[in-house]
Parts: C-alpha cells; structure tokens; sequence
C-alpha cells in the first residue's frame, strides 16, 4: 500500500543512514571546534607562549581562543548547513557520498592530528 | 566484496590526500611563520652568522678571506668556498653588515629547492600530486624549518645542487643541459664544499644509465672546472684556500655524536627512513620495470640518496648541527615523493603511503614545535638583554673576543678577531699556535669577552682551548649575565680575581665550591656555577660541623652548625645539585652514604662535586652546586619545608624563615631583586667599592 503510494523501503532506509551520516558528521565537527582551539593555543604557546600563569602571554592565548570560537562557529554552521542542502539536493548520487568522504577526511585529520599537536 | 573494495578504493585515496594535504598545509604555515620570526631579528641566531657577515665585509673591501696562516690576528677562518660571501658582500655593503639579507637568501634558496626537487618528481613520473608532495614534505622537515631562515651557506648549496640535478634530469639529451646542469652543480660546491658527493654522483649515475659517453663528458666538465677554481684560488690565496677549507674542516669525530643525530633523526622521521630505505632495496625491482623512466629514475635517486647519505654521517664531526642532514632530508623527500608516484596504479597502496606519510608530518611538526620553534623562541625573546649586551660590545674600546655572539661584534662594522670555535680544533690538532693569542689575553688586550653558555651542554669547552679558558679566568672577571652569556672585563675594572677565592676576608664560614662562572641567587639560596665538566669540581664543608644525609637524598647533604652569626643559635648549611642530570648517580663521596647522621666533619672537607641535576629530570643546567643556610628548628633539626623544596629543586617558593640570606655567613655580594633569579658575579662583599 505504502509502495503505492511512493514510499520506498530501501530509499527510506538510505534517506535514514544519509541522516544519521550527516547528523553524525555535524555533532563531531561541532565537537572538533574544541580540539582546534586546543590545537591553536598550543602552537600559539610554542611560538609566543612563556612559562607561567597569568602573565600577558596568558591571557593573549585566552584571547586567541576566544577570538577563533565565532570564525570556528561560523565555519561549523555553514558547513552543517551547506552539506545538509548538498546531500538533500544530490541525494544517493555519488557526489553526495565523495562529500561524506571529503567531510569524514577533514574530521579524522583534525583527531589524528591533535595527537602531534 | 570485491566491488565494493573496488567502489571504495577512490574514496579512501581522495580522503588520505585530503588528510595529506592539510597535515603538509599546517607544516607549510609553520614553515613560513618561523621564518617571519626569524628572518627580521637583528640579533645572530647562529654562531655560524657572524663569521659569514664578516667574510663578506672582507670581500667587500677587497680583501681576502683566504689567508694561509694564522700567526698573527685576525684569527679567523672561511670554513667555505666563496660564492655566499660573495653573494653577501654587494649586499653587506648596501645595507650594511646586518644578518636579515643573508637570511633571505637563505629561505628562498630554500623555497627553491623545494620547487627543484618537485619538478625532479615531475620529470620523472609525471605525476603532479606526487610532486607537490615532494616540495611540501621538504619544507615540513624540522631540520628544514629550523635552518632555512639562518644566515647560512647550506641552503642556498641545497638549491644550486638540486637545480642541477634538475636541469640534468630535464635536459638530459641537450649539450647545453648538461653545461648548465653541470655549472650549478660546481656552483653548489663552491657554496659548500660537502655538496661535491651526492648530487653529482646522482647525476653521473643518471647519465650512465642512459649514455655512458654522456656521462664521462659530464662528469669530466663538472671535475674540470672544480679544479681548475680550486687551483686558481689555490694559487692566489697562496694555499689559503686549502688550508681554510680543507684543514680547517677537518675536526675530530665523535661516534657518540653520530649515535645521537641518529637517534634524534629516527625519532623525527622514522616513516620516511622506513619509506627511503625501502625505495633503495625493493627499487632494484624498477631496473627491470617497462615503464619509461622508472629504471634511470630508480638511479638517479638511489645513488642521490647513497650520497647524502654518506655527507650525512659526517654530522659525527665536533661542531656539526642539524644542516649535515639537509641534503639528506632532501633525498629523503625525494624517495617518498617516486614511491607515492609509482604506486599511483595501486589506489589502496597510494592511499596507505598517503596516509604513513600524513603522520609523518604530524611527527614532523611536533618536533618542529617542541625544538625548533620552542629553541627559536628562547633566543628572539630576550631583546632587552640582547641589546643591553650589544651597548656592551658598542662601548668597548678595543677588540672583543665572542663566540655565540660574535654578531654583536660585525653589527658594529667591526671586524672579527678570533672564531674561537674553529682556531681551537686547530689548536687541539696541533695546525695552530695559541701562544700569542694567550699573551694577548694576558695583557688584557681585550676590554670585553664574551662567553656564551647552553644550559644543558658546556658547548664553550669546544670553542675555546683550556688554556684560553684558564687565561681568561686568570686575568678577566666575570661582570655580567646576559642572553646566557657571561661578560668578562679585565680583572681590574671587574673588580678582583675570584678565581681562587676561597674565603671572602672577615667571613666565619669558607666557601662552599668554586664559582667560576658566578653564581645564581635565588632569594637566600645560592647556585655556585663551576667551570668544567659535573663531578669534576669540588664541593667543601664551609665550616666545622656535624653532616647528615637523609635516606632519599640522592645529590644533597647538610650540616649542623653554630651559628657564627646570630650568637647562640644553630644553623644548617645544604649543598644540593650532586647529581647527574637525571639524578640517577650521585657526586656526593662514599663516605656518607643515604641515612648518615651526626657525622663529624671539618671546614674545607670534600664532600661531593658540582652536578647538572636542576631538580627536574632531563632538564639539566650548568655543573653547579645549590648552597643554602638554613635556620635550625627548636629541637636542632633540619625543617622538612625546605628539604622538600630545596631537594626538588624549587627554591623560589621557599620562604626566608627557613632559609637565611648566605651573604653575612659567606662575605659574599647579594641581590636586592627577591623572588627572581638573578645572576651574580662571586665576589666578596669587601670587594665593592
């Protein structure tokens, strides 16, 4: 009856994983934003940084990190919302999954490398 | 499963590049930022910097920097053939004897080459991705990153050499190919000397493969016109130029050296050694490979790579840094980058070696971090003192004596007189007589030495000949602290010899050590700097007294004194530092082992020698001893605040009810500054005028 009305199961199956992927992707890269402040104020640090706390290279590292949160957000919104439009637009074509590729790419770069950073 | 392994395949490729990619973009914005810190600075970042600067202001002037002997000053040396200074010496004089020039030069020949060894990559494989990787892992190499923006003649050898391997590699068919190829390649040896092994055996080899006549030709035209350079300037510095430098670069080897470069470089880059490694013996497969240019590529870069790999072992020579492993870094980047070229059929293979080499350079950027970037910042940091130490240089009226910051001297369009680390391997190879320049410090010709002094190694004990050092203790006092350098000025005007001081006059106690290089105040505590290698210096009781050593005290003791200045009470002297660097072997003498108590001891009785433990392990300092009073409890006994504190190497937490200003005890000067650490000159409270 469903089918006769359009409903696919297998199309709602992968419009579902397609979602979870998407949704799974965005809560990371959400998550990520902390891993590259951390990433960024650790090679602040490196480069500027002097021992001890509360000196001014403290507090220019905490404005660093303040300062990279509304650029990460901003980044973060867009491409949550642009990825979204993408995938809903060119759904189950293959440039939709080399997206997912792309995006997973970046996000397991950015983990692997707050391990050297 | 084999389809989907197969749909999978440009997935997985396209993600390790993308990974690849932004792992090489961060080292690249590393890469250019440490050189933006660096490149402006107007102090030297290199003790190599001055002597380059100098050469040029010689060249400059016309004159040569060649000269065959040293029996009279200047006593420098032009470890390298001319064509940096040369480059410098227009520019030295435009815009006067600064370092930022000669530093640009650098990073761009730095650039350079990265963009040589890429096209190599291209030439012989065609493959783009390949090559780009190829030029950016290059520039995400720490040795790389830390040495491109330095005053320096390696890279722009780096850049000429890869030029002509690329010119070569590209034009191989034509005559003027191989004229200009071969031209660069004499023009990198004559930038540095050490590039006349790998890049032109890599080339010849290349050339082999494929025309032996060719090859013979070319290898006849490069070894020609070397010569015939070397013998004209043989001729014309009348043996200078070899005695600069061939003689002078032939410095005693240390296999301990050699080990410890190895172990660094297998720390930093143990993917790409895997990767260079497995290129030169699995390569042999390519001699026999169908695809055009895999066999003469296979040559080319193997024997490149045997090369620089030969060169670079000569980084167990007294004096080598990291700018021995540059053309190796190069060979190595250029293994990595015909691996990834030639597995570009085997998707899963490329994507695997895409990935390996994506944490490479994360391996790479954290030791770029934790050395280079965190050693450069130390150095551009103090400007403050660095231009104090610089008015110290302006002011002095004759000529000074530097080492690591002999720049100071050229800064000031002055002339070198000495390059103490070059004349002393002579000296010690017996190529050198010292005696007129130990005359000259005897009769305080000089109004300002300065010695610069590395926390954690006495570099200075390879720069400069005992015998110097001993002169200059004998008739200099150390005046100043700065940039960790120590100032000395002729005894007269630093105020007394200290050196054999062993009791400040009207004192009730002796001193404890000897403090050579100063001494360390640490509000009421003192760290003694002694001059040598740890365990070498003594420590002495300052006064009678009874010594204890607790069971955990692996560097310090103490002992229960009289108090000879506040009458009737009891005081405890402490000597802690006896260690090595890790605190793991102990400088204190056997004969008061851990547990000791109510040991009977007398003033001036040895009880151990200066170490390098800081209170921290892996971080050691200058060999020195850490002295501090300390008041007694009621019941007599040591306080357990400050055996914590002073044991664990925290003294400037320690608060002044337990320890006491060591000044009235020892006669000795003190600081006004509490809290911080400041360095003093040991000298007597008397001694002030």
């Amino acid at each position: 009856m469903l089918e006769e009305e359009g409903w696919q199961p297998r199309k709602a199956v992968l419009g579902l994983f397609v979602f979870a992927l998407w949704l799974g992707t965005a809560v990371v890269g959400f998550l990520e934003i902390n891993t590259v402040l951390t990433m960024a104020t650790r090679v602040y640090t490196q480069f500027w940084g002097d021992y001890g706390f509360y000196g001014s290279d403290y507090y220019a590292g905490v404005a660093l990190r303040q300062f990279l949160v509304l650029p990460l957000a901003l980044l973060w919104i867009a491409a949550v919302i642009g990825c979204g439009e993408y995938h809903y637009r060119r759904f189950g074509q293959p440039r939709s999954w080399r997206l997912f590729g792309w995006v997973i790419a970046v996000e397991l770069s950015i983990l692997v490398l707050a391990l050297f950073i | 499963m084999k389809r989907l392994i197969a749909a999978l395949e440009s997935y997985f490729e396209d993600g390790a590049k993308i990974m690849l990619f932004m792992f090489l973009s961060l080292a690249a914005v590393i890469f250019i930022v440490r050189g933006a810190m660096a490149i402006p600075h107007r102090y030297p970042l290199d003790y190599g910097e001055a002597p380059l600067v100098d050469q040029a202001m010689h060249l400059a002037a016309g004159q040569n920097i060649y000269r065959p002997d040293l029996t009279s000053p200047p006593y420098t040396i032009s470890n390298y053939p001319p064509l940096f200074a040369l480059l410098l010496a227009p520019l030295v004089k435009t815009f006067g004897p600064a370092f930022q020039a000669g530093r640009v030069i650098s990073l761009l020949s730095t650039l350079s080459s990265a963009v040589f060894i890429g096209q190599i990559i291209y030439t012989l494989i065609k493959d783009r991705v390949a090559a780009i990787i190829t030029s950016m892992l290059f520039l995400a190499i720490p040795y790389v990153v830390g040495w491109s923006p330095l005053l320096r003649v390696d890279m722009l050898a780096l850049a000429f050499s890869t030029a002509g391997m690329y010119v070569v590699v590209r034009w191989t068919s034509t005559r003027l190919g191989l004229v200009i190829g071969g031209l660069l390649l004499v023009a990198a040896i004559y930038t540095r000397q050490s590039f006349a092994l790998a890049a032109p055996l890599g080339t010849f080899v290349w050339l082999w493969m494929q025309n032996k006549r060719r090859a013979i030709g070319f290898a006849a035209w490069v070894g020609g016109v070397s010569l015939a350079l070397f013998f004209i300037l043989n001729t014309l510095t009348r043996g200078g130029f070899y005695f600069n430098i061939i003689t002078a670069n032939i410095n005693e080897y240390d296999l301990e050296r050699l080990e410890w470069w190895l172990s660094r470089l297998l720390d930093a880059a143990p993917i790409m050694l895997v990767l260079g490694g497995a290129f030169l013996f699995l390569g042999f497969s390519q001699m026999r490979s169908p695809v055009p240019g895999r066999r003469t590529g296979w040559s080319l870069l193997s024997s490149y790579l045997i090369g620089a790999s030969l060169s670079a072992l000569t980084i167990g020579k007294i004096g080598s840094n990291e700018n021995y492993l540059l053309e190796f870094s190069a060979a190595l980047s250029l293994t990595a980058g015909a691996v990834i070229g030639w597995s570009r059929e085997r998707r899963w293979q490329r994507a695997v070696l895409l990935v390996l080499l994506a944490l490479q350079t994360g391996q790479f950027m954290q030791t770029t971090l934790v050395d280079e970037v965190e050693g450069a910042k130390w150095r551009l940091k103090p400007m403050k003192q660095l231009s104090d130490l610089e008015w110290i240089v302006e002011t002095a009226d004759g000529p000074v004596l530097g080492d690591e910051f002999m720049g100071m001297i050229t800064l000031q369009d002055r002339p070198l007189y000495i390059q103490p680390f070059e004349v002393t391997q002579l000296a010690n190879a017996g190529l050198w007589d010292q005696r007129p320049l130990l005359e000259s410090i005897r009769n305080q010709d000089f109004p300002v030495i300065l010695i610069h002094h590395f926390m954690e190694w006495p570099v200075y004990k390879e720069r400069w000949t005992q015998e110097m050092l001993s002169a200059i203790m004998q008739n200099y006092a150390p005046t100043d602290f700065i940039a960790e350098t120590i100032v000395y000025q002729p005894t007269e005007v630093g105020m007394g010899g200290i050196t054999i001081l062993e009791v400040c006059p009207g004192a009730p106690w002796r001193l404890p050590t000897s403090g050579t290089l100063g001494m360390w105040w640490i509000t009421y505590q003192l760290a003694f700097m002694g001059e040598g290698y740890e365990n070498r210096v003594p420590v002495y009781a300052v006064a009678n007294g009874l010594l204890m050593r607790r069971p955990d005290w692996n560097n310090a003791v103490a002992i229960h004194h009289d108090d000879p200045v506040r009458q009737g009470e009891k005081v405890w002297s402490f000597y802690g530092g006896m260690a090595d660097s890790m605190d793991e072997q102990s400088f204190v003498v056997s004969d008061f082992p851990p547990g000791s108590v109510g040991v009977p001891v007398n003033a001036g009785q040895l009880l151990g020698y200066q170490g390098m433990w800081s209170g921290e392990q892996g971080a050691p300092i200058w060999v020195h001893l850490h002295f501090a009073v300390v008041a007694a409890l009621e019941d007599g006994s040591f306080p357990d605040e400050i055996v914590s504190l002073v044991a664990e190497g925290e003294p400037d937490k320690t608060e002044p009810q337990f320890a006491l200003d060591p000044s009235p005890y020892l006669g000795t000067i003190r600081s006004q500054i509490m809290g911080i650490p400041t360095w003093l000159p040991l000298r007597c409270l008397e001694d002030i005028p």
